[in-house]
């Protein structure tokens, strides 16, 4: 069985986490409630706080990998039928990671590119990554997140030139609750991502220290988020930003450091790019991953192939423009997300807690009996 | 044999990508646009490019001349008009390069929607580009211009910006990224400086005079250098450079030659708040301070004595108000909102700025403004006293 | 042109995957991996064909979108 260091997993989970809103997370907050965004992040810290729990008790209460555990819970009919579901729901976070970056890249970079070359060039890394084993994809994150996670924060923090007003992210307090509750479980949707370490986490080397590092990643993913979604907002105002296709793209391009770092978007793009095979590597594994479990495969690796086409085609087949791929983002896959990564997973730990009470009761029935 | 297959077809794939880019330009395919100007003609959309001399400086030394090259063409959009270039033009004009993006007045007294959205979308189009509108002239004619010695006019006009900013300090630069964040927001109103072609000594020069003012898509006025520098002054953002002139007499305007000071502004800094009356009405409150060296005397008189200081201070600090009074009351003539109080109030007040946003124009014309300016002067450079002839 | 090449592609997974899968008797996986590349075959022929196929992901945008 494979082994991940601690670190290899907080690499991991920290991509799964903070590439998407990344990328997208201002403009939508933007939208719903355009300078109070960032209230909507810290509003989701008890969801992602009870999120983070719940993994850890699925975890350290089930003796198998995710989607293993559902057999292990639900029994094996009613395992394998919800098991099922959730292979399409990771394959889905592939295809919506392909089709976010494909839109990222032909609208700010090479709008003329075929969109099949270039998901051919952002899947055959993550292929091969997984046909050599989730060691080397954990590797490969690993290093990823080590060299591009404080350039991409450091891009956003050139981004406050001098034309920031701090005071555009005012008036403070006047909002709709409404929107701020829509805020919020937009933002609580992609924490829910972390749902990966229900499958990784066995793969640990040290599981039961597993809730310091998740909560490690929660507290890195709340920073880049704020920033992401800060710095936009007091750069453009949120009116520009919650109009523009990738307000941090915009930023790039805006930035100008004393007349000297300008002009730097390429490094942005190619900061997102190995973000973008993280997230797809990894949600492409968990997918395979959990095929192999609920059919009871000897290797996920044979999927490989077969997937990496259905992604490929999929990107280009499920949605058809930007349009509506924000549609699909703001408010078809945090549905998704909610109700399989984060209410189901909550369903789980009630489920647990009293099979856990049944068999400490007929353990203490047991003990209590005379022998005969 | 399958590590031989895997690897054969990650070797074919790499293959592909040997010859570079499939969407690269060669160097000598291309052409570097400096800057460009958007314009209206009978309602086709037109635009001017200015384009860099491929083969650089001729010869011939320091004087030979870059011959400038405009290429126009109209069509019934921009994006439109600027791919007809290509019909007749042999290269491809790299506008990521351009510095300076020149604004016809008939556009900008036309409808603005259309130029926001073509410079908005465009991905080639940098938001560090700078903005300027043209005055009783087109784009096409700015960028004809000879400006001596730079070789095309869109970067002489972005280098006279930056350089009369921290010498006179009379106009602010606007980035396009800043009119765009503008033009967007509500309760605050975009602002592009002008440019206009005057004749010195038979040649034709292009010359910054005055701010062109808007209000929504449109324009609706311009500012004059006097009103352009009390905008200068009246923006929360530090300043720094300028020059103001003020006369012993009191008396800016007419008050004898001999009387004339001017002082140099280091840093000046505006701060507006609104403040709610009793009776329901608003006045604006704003705050200047500056600080500064006196920088030119024509008086012999000796200026640096306490009372004589004080005096300059206050003088200093009069005209500065005035200014900003002129422009204040310019921007209210043309109910626009150049200072962005109304932005200002929707985030101190936005139960207020919800029953004000719908009329916001009539309701800044009509604004109750109480300009307070204070300056102070630090230096007085190399000579504390004016030169005396003794005999 | 592209569907020769698509077909090529999917030649040499099948030519990578399934020698060991029989080899080693897996009839099991091999039944799915069939599976899984005959649907893999369906969406690129869909892709390239336009043969019907039930978007249920642009359904839900479409009706999120009416008023």
């Amino acid at each position: 069985m494979a082994r991940l260091t601690n670190i290899q997993l907080f690499c991991i989970l920290l991509v799964t986490l903070a590439v998407t809103p990344y990328q997208v997370m201002a403009k939508m907050l933007a939208m719903i409630l355009a300078q109070h965004g960032w209230m909507a992040i810290l509003g989701s810290v008890l969801p992602g706080l009870l999120l983070v729990w719940i993994y850890y008790y699925l975890l350290t209460n089930s003796s198998r990998p995710f989607p293993g555990m559902l057999e292990e819970h639900l029994g094996p009919v009613l395992g394998k039928i919800i098991g099922f579901v959730y292979i399409w729901a990771f394959f889905l976070v592939v295809v919506m990671s392909l089709v976010l970056f494909a839109n990222f890249f032909l609208s700010n970079v090479l709008p003329g590119m075929p969109i099949s070359i270039l998901l051919i060039f952002i899947i055959l890394p993550a292929f091969y990554a997984l046909r050599t084993g989730l060691e080397a994809t954990a590797r490969v994150v690993e290093l990823i997140v080590l060299t591009a996670y404080p350039l991409a924060m450091l891009l956003l923090l050139f981004g406050l030139g001098p034309e920031t007003d701090w005071s555009r992210l005012l008036p403070l307090g006047h909002f709709d609750m409404a929107a701020l509750g829509n805020g919020v479980w937009l933002v609580s949707s992609y924490i829910s991502l972390m749902v990966v370490v229900l499958t990784l986490g066995p793969f640990c080397h040290q599981p039961r220290l597993l809730w310091r590092w998740m909560l490690a990643v929660f507290g890195m993913f709340l920073f880049s988020t704020l920033a992401a979604v800060i710095i936009p907002i007091v750069a453009y105002g949120p009116v520009l930003t919650s109009i523009q296709t990738f307000p941090i793209f915009n930023i790039a391009r805006a930035t100008d450091v004393a007349n000297f770092i300008h002009n730097i978007e390429i490094i942005m793009v190619s900061v997102v790019m190995p973000g973008v095979f993280s997230i797809l590597a990894i949600f492409w594994f968990v997918t395979c991953y959990s095929a192999q479990q609920v059919f009871g495969l000897q290797d996920y690796r044979i999927l490989v192939g077969p997937t990496a086409i259905m992604a490929g085609v999929s990107a280009v087949l499920l949605v058809p423009n930007i349009h509506f791929l924000y549609i699909m983002l703001q408010q078809i896959f945090p549905w998704i997300f909610i109700i399989l990564f984060a209410i189901l997973p909550a369903f789980m730990v009630p489920v647990i807690w009293l099979k856990l009470r049944r068999r400490q009761d007929s353990d203490s029935k047991k003990k209590a009996a005379p022998p005969k | 044999m399958r590590r031989g297959i895997l690897l054969g077809m990650i070797m074919l794939l790499v293959l592909s990508s040997l010859g570079g880019c499939y969407n690269r330009v060669e160097l000598d395919e291309t052409v570097a646009v400096t800057g460009f100007g958007l314009d209206v003609d009978k309602g086709q959309k037109v635009i001017s490019v200015q384009i860099a001399s491929p083969s650089g400086k001729p010869e011939g030394g320091s004087n030979a001349e870059v011959e400038t090259m405009v290429l126009t063409e109209s069509a019934s959009g921009y994006a439109q008009a600027a791919r007809q270039i290509t019909l007749h033009f042999p290269r491809t004009p790299v506008w990521s390069l351009s510095t300076s993006i020149i604004l016809s007045e008939a556009l900008a007294r036309d409808d603005l929607r259309l130029m926001m959205d073509f410079v908005s979308r465009n991905r080639f189009i940098r938001p560090n580009m700078m903005m300027f509108l043209t005055l009783g002239t087109s784009p096409e004619e700015v960028m004809q211009v000879k400006t001596p010695p730079e070789e095309y006019s869109s970067l002489a006009l972005v280098k006279m910006m930056q350089g009369q900013e921290s010498q006179s300090g009379i106009y602010m630069p606007v980035s396009l990224r800043e009119f765009r964040s503008k033009y967007v927001t509500p309760g605050v109103e975009p602002v592009i400086p002008q440019v206009q072609i005057v004749e010195m000594d038979g040649e034709k020069v292009l010359q910054l005079q005055g701010v062109a003012v808007f209000l929504g898509h449109n324009m609706v006025g311009s500012l004059t250098e006097k009103e352009s520098y009390g905008l200068r002054l009246l923006v929360p953002e530090e300043n720094r450079g300028g020059l103001i002139t003020v006369n012993l007499s009191g008396d800016r305007e007419s008050g004898p030659l001999g009387e004339m000071v001017t002082m140099e502004i280091i840093r000046s800094r505006a701060r507006s708040t609104p403040r709610l009356n009793a009776d329901g009405s608003m006045v604006i409150s704003v705050d200047i301070e500056a600080d500064g060296n006196l920088y030119e005397q024509t008086t012999s008189e000796n200026l640096q004595t306490t009372a004589n200081l004080v005096r300059l201070e206050d003088l200093t600090s009069q005209a500065i108000k005035e200014d900003a009074l002129a422009c204040i009351h310019k921007a209210q003539l043309l109910k626009s909102d150049i200072f962005g109080w109304g932005s200002m109030i929707s985030r101190q007040h936005p139960d207020l700025w919800q029953r004000l946003e719908a009329d916001w124009p009539s309701f800044f014309a009509s604004l109750q403004v109480e300009v307070e300016a204070k300056y102070s002067i630090r230096r007085t450079y190399l000579i504390e006293e004016a030169m005396q002839i003794r005999n | 042109m592209f569907t020769a090449l698509f077909f090529l592609l999917v030649a040499l997974l099948v030519a990578i995957d399934v020698p060991d899968l029989r080899r080693q008797k897996l009839n099991k996986d091999l039944a799915v991996y069939t599976i899984f590349m005959l649907a893999a075959i369906y969406l690129a022929m869909v892709q390239f064909y336009h043969w019907p196929f039930f978007n249920p992901l642009l359904m839900a945008a479409m009706r999120m979108q009416s008023p």
